[in-house]
């Protein structure tokens, strides 16, 4: 019990280090909530302690409508592993995400939505343009809900 | 009967309840779309995948000579912005080399070629930190974090040439690592070659947004000699990039687009167009 309890504050101190070095590099300065928001979200994903995710540096942003889906075209190599988060600057607004081949077939291994957050796991069978395809399920606000989408990959 | 409506009504309090617990909730995902309907729902960014994604796919197939792929250079032949561009990120797509090799002496010395390249760009108050970072990381093998430093060298100096309205020169950076990772990979994939290696060459939307980028620069820049040699390889590499219709990429093509790229780097390395 006290073993895991202490792997725990070590997982968490872990995290908030990642977090912070994150947040506040240079690259960061002119981040937006929704980064920070979808980074936070990765942060229990990582697998810090054992084989961990490669966190990129680079993310995606965008506005959209509620119901309006948002697609991203990426490129992902067969035999890596990947997750993708997003998050909504709008703590109220629900947001999800999903991952499709070029031919338009669901491809998730496994996904998740939590508060106005959301990540999927993709290990992709393939090279090649996969999409990404982002919808603000509900929010307070009617059209330009802020997200963002980040994503790591080992 | 009984039994199995309560196992299943069972089943679903488990998950009624694991889903109160945690928070986390999945709502159905349509199991195929519409991709005729993608571009009007398309967002413009494309994130360019690092070097180190592409290197981690084709470790999985094992053990490859990353020693036998690192660049023997000064990096010192420095002409007109663009071909400076270009060599910052094929100099940093090295220090993905180097790193994959764990060779800490050469990305040291690349942390000093990045200083010093940074500085005829205008943007080493972007890299100062993280080349220390690397410099340092190396002499304690920390080869995660000088691989997140390179990345975020990548970033930081992305977002300094967009502040200083120089969008065409973060894009040439961009290529230029684009194209060092290619001729590394593709080397090694000419050694020791297997279809499933050569899968990872499936990159046509890639190709395509690059050689866009290059189309869409104002004419001063893709005027440039050394521009214009890149935008040409990249028109040649454009067919190469893809599955061929029976799904693979042959090594006749590996060998073409391993020619095109390591031309192309060694031009730009020695300032020559």
């Amino acid at each position: 019990m006290k073993a895991s309890q202490n792997l725990t504050f070590i997982q968490r101190g872990l995290a908030a280090v990642l977090a912070f070095c994150l947040v506040t590099s240079p690259a960061v300065a002119m981040t937006d909530d929704a980064r920070s928001y979808a980074i936070e979200a990765a942060i229990p994903w990582l697998d810090l302690k054992k084989d961990p995710f490669s966190l990129r540096e680079t993310w995606w942003s965008h506005d959209s409508k509620v119901k309006e889906p948002k697609i991203i075209k990426h490129q992902l190599f067969s035999r890596n592993e990947y997750w993708f988060w997003v998050a909504c600057d709008n703590p109220d607004a629900k947001v999800s995400i999903h991952v499709y081949d070029e031919k338009g077939k669901l491809v998730d291994a496994e996904a998740f939505e939590k508060d106005h957050t959301a990540g999927v796991r993709v290990v992709p069978k393939k090279t090649g343009t996969y999409l990404i395809r982002v919808v603000v399920e509900s929010s307070p606000e009617k059209k330009d809900n802020h997200w963002s989408v980040v994503y790591g990959f080992k | 009967m009984q039994n199995k409506t309560k196992f299943f009504l069972s089943v679903r309090l488990v998950a009624a309840i694991s889903v109160l617990a945690t928070g986390i909730a999945r709502a159905d995902a349509p199991a195929t779309i519409d991709v005729s309907n993608v571009p009007a729902q398309l967002v413009d960014d494309v994130v360019v995948p690092v070097p180190q994604e592409i290197f981690a796919s084709l470790d999985k197939l094992g053990n490859q000579d990353w020693d036998g792929q690192l660049k023997n250079n000064e990096f010192n032949q420095l002409g007109k912005r663009p071909q400076i561009a270009l060599l910052f990120g094929v100099v940093v797509a090295d220090g993905f080399v180097a790193v994959q090799a764990e060779d800490a002496a050469k990305v040291q010395a690349i942390g000093n070629h990045v200083l010093r390249i940074s500085r005829a760009l205008g943007v080493s108050n972007s890299v100062t930190s993280h080349a220390q970072s690397i410099i340092q990381a190396s002499k304690n093998n920390d080869w995660r974090r000088i691989r997140q430093e390179l990345d975020r060298i990548q970033e930081s100096v992305h977002q300094k040439m967009l502040e200083l309205r120089d969008e065409e020169l973060a894009q040439l950076m961009t290529i230029g690592g684009w194209l060092r990772g290619t001729e590394a990979l593709t080397s090694i994939l000419n050694k020791n070659f297997s279809t499933d290696g050569a899968d990872i060459l499936n990159q046509p939307d890639l190709v395509d947004h690059l050689d866009g980028q290059i189309r869409k620069m104002p004419l001063f820049t893709k005027g440039n000699g050394m521009v214009k040699n890149v935008r040409k390889g990249l028109s040649d590499l454009k067919p190469l990039l893809r599955n061929g219709s029976n799904g693979t990429i042959p090594k006749q093509t590996v060998d073409r687009v391993h020619l095109i790229t390591s031309t192309l780097v060694d031009s730009i390395i020695a300032n020559k167009d």
